[in-house]
């Protein structure tokens, strides 16, 4: 008895520069019909190749595919001619995209495009059309849906867009989804909406899904079975629960152990005092948006507006928020990369903002920073030895004679062997790039190194060792840290402080237990409560924010939350709320900070 | 520190490097003819003196005894009105256009990529007048503003390279201006600046070095319309000066036998064709090479 949807024998080569290389060898994979099936694996094992595959979409050459067999519905489908693909294809198996900005074409609204596929899928007129695409942008639960349809994709959101995706995707009648791990560019209480959507969809509609993901959290709330990818390998499968507590593959412990250690909590954190490293006042950076050529800006984003932070020496500060909510801008402007629209920034005694030209390229000797993504913060034309040691050339005249042997040190000290001074950036994966980024950093022994999202965008296993070494780093070298995250498990792992950041503004801020503990601010608990973990079944217990963070140009009246806030009355949307200390450094903006205080998070 | 840089070590990584361009150079057909034409021109440019039949046809030499001979195997490609040996002359000319061509490149390259640079990475006022400035450049046609530059500074083969260089550098300028102000925003970028590197070294270690490979696919491609170029002025009497075995020139002269001795101006003409083809094709297989938003996998 065949199954709804089966890969036998699959082999698929690649040929390469260095050869041919066998990059996908799957024995064995089946789904049963309605069920959701979880692909897990680290990037480069072979996932987006399986989904391409299946659709008939992988390029040959440089791709080619030896042997195998893959059967949905009782049909064959490597041995189908492009022509019947077609009709498969988008009909029958939708694909979600990573990036749905690339299956949405930018030039027509998204009511356009959605009714264009209705229209000729379903062999009905434009009126009817526009019916069902009102129905099917409902039942991805987006609110205002007329309003939806007349926008252009670049006006929606990332989160919405991957909705109008999935709508589409329905409308065709497509029984199977393969989605391509679709959440990744998003942020975690949107992520959270998304999944939850997935999950309804399938129960409500019977749809197959094939989820790809890289992070074993997510595919465990919502999978039914899960099969781990390594090195194009299928090397376990079978039920989630079963997986989760009786891995039989060492691979797997360790995916289960950086699962879990991202979610531990160190507790053991000492409120020492040294001296204060780094103080903002009162800053505030605000973006003019020019309407025409020599007129005066029609209005400002304020990307960072009124933002009080103390740094002691050897601490730790996270801060964490969605993206648009000013963390990058924050950190550039303290680090003075751009100006401050008003306000100070004092570092170890001295006014960034007054310092001449000179004096500023001296003090940056000490304030660091490692950048998000590591595949676009090294220059890819020159050699780890020049980017390592570009700083060493920088600040110190007469470093530049053991250069090689300096930064062959800094390789080790990070964890790399000292073989890699000798090459290029793109050799290394994106975990080992990021070593590369921190020894960089680390170079001339700077007092202050900012985090800006330093794991977001590397593999889960990466991530756990780059934490370890960041902390490790830390204790040997005396450093004092920044740590921006849009992912707070990865911010309390690490810091001794948070401050959460919503739209320009810190709505809390205290010490980590404290905020980790006992959020007091409703989008606190929101963050908080949107990351999956390992032990969740369904997706129930996923707290997701409906709508999106408003545009900063004009922010909302009063509480600048209550616009997505649970708990908004009248008094929030008309006063804003102060900064109300509730003793031991923990501090909070909202107007039932009190109400809703010693209750501790539902998870 | 010498001895270091010089180390196998350090230049593995650009061995590896050639290597790959090497292998996507050879998957493709017309690329390699191309390059195989180009590198031909090339040796023939080198070693035409020492090589041609009757090098002194070259030069003053003349021999009017065999004046407007058709094709032998004395003379391959005929003889001109004063006798000499056009094969030699057409053989010769490959050292003059590729020399000046290479050149009057190099000379706008020289101009167009640091002003580019700095207009695209520090932007404000200097941008603005950097770019208003190629603009008056750009806004005339570049054979118009060569005829015009090199009448100014009077007829010969260096004036005609100046003029060349001078009206082209402004097309490099922009090229480079483009993509210097999207790297700027690149994190790399930003993080050479957060360590304190100073703005000139940024501009030319990290923007420069990273923008380049369109700029050189350009200028691959500029080669033939450079060749093109100068072979117009000479054939205005704006370039290259009897005698010089120029092709543009050759042809000019050859309007007056051009009814009883087709050979006189086929043959400098079938030269400028094949150099002109063979670097556009290689401007073509350099861009996939060296974009590889382009490469046919």
């Amino acid at each position: 008895m065949q199954s709804y949807f089966e890969i036998k024998n699959l082999k698929i080569n690649y040929n390469t520069f260095e050869g041919k290389k066998n990059i996908l060898d799957i024995e064995h994979l089946k789904i049963e019909k309605g069920k959701t099936y979880g692909l897990v694996g680290e990037s480069g094992a072979g996932k987006t190749v399986l989904a391409l595959t299946i659709l008939g979409l992988l390029a040959t050459p440089p791709g080619e595919i030896e042997s195998g067999q893959i059967y949905f519905d009782g049909e064959e489908l490597l041995s189908k001619k492009e022509e019947e693909m077609r009709h498969i294809r988008g009909k029958k198996i939708a694909m979600i995209f990573q990036d749905p900005m690339s299956s949405l074409n930018p030039v027509f609204t998204v009511g356009y495009q959605m009714r264009q596929i209705i229209m000729k899928n379903q062999n009905v007129k434009e009126k009817e059309a526009d019916k069902i695409e009102l129905k099917m942008i409902e039942t991805v639960k987006l609110p205002d849906a007329e309003n939806i349809m007349t926008k252009y994709p670049h006006q929606l959101s990332g989160g919405q867009r991957q909705r109008i995706i999935i709508a589409m995707a329905l409308s065709c009648g497509a029984e199977m989804l393969i989605a391509d791990e679709p959440t990744r560019n998003l942020d975690v209480t949107i992520q959270a909406g998304i999944l939850k959507l997935l999950k309804e969809l399938q129960e409500k509609l019977k749809v197959t899904v094939l989820f790809i993901a890289n992070n074993l959290g997510l595919v465990s709330a919502i999978c039914d079975e899960i099969g781990i990818l390594y090195k194009g390998k299928i090397i376990e499968s079978g039920k989630v629960k079963e997986i989760l507590n009786h891995p039989k593959q060492p691979y797997t412990c360790t995916l289960i152990d950086a699962a879990v250690q991202n979610e531990s909590i160190q507790q053991n954190k000492k409120e020492t005092r040294g001296k204060v490293i780094l103080e903002v006042q009162d800053l505030k950076k605000h973006f003019p948006v020019n309407k025409g050529f020599f007129s005066k800006p029609a209005a400002w984003v304020k990307a960072v507006d009124g933002v009080d932070l103390k740094l002691y020496e050897g601490e730790v500060l996270g801060i964490v928020g969605e993206s648009g909510c000013g963390k990058s801008t924050l950190v550039s402007t303290i680090l003075n990369l751009q100006q401050p629209t008003s306000g100070k920034v004092i570092f170890d005694g001295k006014d960034m903002y007054a310092l001449d030209k000179r004096d500023l390229r001296r003090t940056r000797k000490n304030i660091q920073i490692v950048f998000q993504d590591p595949f676009w913060s090294l220059n890819p034309r020159m050699l780890v030895k020049d980017i390592i040691g570009e700083p060493i050339k920088v600040h110190e005249k007469n470093g530049t004679e053991e250069l090689i042997e300096r930064t062959e040190s800094l390789l080790e000290m990070v964890g790399l062997p000292k073989e890699g001074v000798f090459k290029y950036p793109h050799e290394f994966s994106g975990g080992q790039r990021q070593r590369i980024a921190i020894a960089r950093a680390l170079a001339v022994n700077p007092k202050l190194v900012v985090l800006d999202e330093p794991t977001s965008s590397i593999d889960i296993l990466s991530q756990t060792q780059i934490l370890e070494l960041l902390e490790e780093l830390k204790e040997k070298l005396k450093l004092t840290y920044i740590l921006i995250s849009h992912d707070l498990s990865v911010v309390n792992s690490m810091s001794d402080k948070i401050a959460v950041m919503y739209l320009g503004k810190v709505v809390e801020y205290g010490y980590s237990k404290d905020v980790f503990h006992q959020p007091r601010h409703p989008y606190t608990k929101a963050l908080f409560n949107a990351i999956p973990d390992l032990h969740m079944e369904g997706v129930e217990g996923l707290v997701s924010l409906e709508g999106n963070v408003p545009s900063a140009i004009n922010p909302p009246s009063g509480c600048r939350f209550h616009t997505r806030c649970p708990l908004a009355q009248e008094i929030c949307s008309v006063k804003e709320p102060e900064m109300v200390n509730l003793g031991n450094q923990h501090s909070v903006s909202c107007h039932f900070s009190e109400m809703n205080g010693p209750e501790a998070k539902s998870s | 520190m010498y001895r270091n840089f010089l180390s196998s070590k350090a230049l593995q990584p650009r061995i590896k490097e050639l290597k790959f361009s090497f292998y996507l150079l050879k998957r493709n057909q017309l690329t390699k003819i191309s390059l195989f034409i180009v590198l031909g021109l090339i040796i023939l440019a080198i070693i035409s003196p020492y090589v041609i039949p009757y090098p002194e046809h070259a030069q003053m030499g003349t021999n009017p005894q065999d004046k407007l001979l058709p094709p032998s195997s004395q003379y391959f490609f005929g003889t001109d009105e004063l006798g000499r040996d056009i094969f030699s002359r057409v053989l010769y000319g490959t050292r003059i256009s590729l020399n000046t061509a290479l050149l009057a490149v190099g000379l706008a390259l020289l101009i167009g990529i640091p002003l580019g640079a700095i207009a695209g990475s520090i932007g404000g006022y200097i941008d603005e007048i950097i770019m208003r400035i190629t603009d008056i450049f750009l806004s005339f046609p570049p054979l118009l503003l060569a005829i015009a530059i090199s009448s100014i500074l009077g007829p010969s083969l260096q004036n005609a390279m100046l003029a060349i260089a001078i009206s082209w550098w402004p097309w490099y300028t922009r090229l480079i201006r483009g993509q210097a102000i999207s790297l700027k925003e690149r994190q790399f970028v930003k993080a050479a600046e957060a360590i304190g590197t100073s703005p000139i070294k940024i501009i030319f270690s990290h923007i420069v070095p990273n923008c380049i490979s369109p700029v050189i696919v350009q200028a691959s491609m500029d080669m033939g319309g450079v060749i093109l170029t100068i072979a117009s002025l000479s054939f205005l009497g704006l370039g290259a000066q009897p005698p010089t075995p120029e092709w543009g020139l050759m042809i000019n002269t050859s309007r007056n036998y051009f009814l009883n001795a087709w050979w006189y101006s086929i043959f400098p003409g079938i030269a400028i064709f094949i150099t002109v083809l063979a670097f556009n094709l290689l401007g073509d297989g350099l861009r996939e090479i060296l974009d590889p938003k382009t490469r046919k996998n």
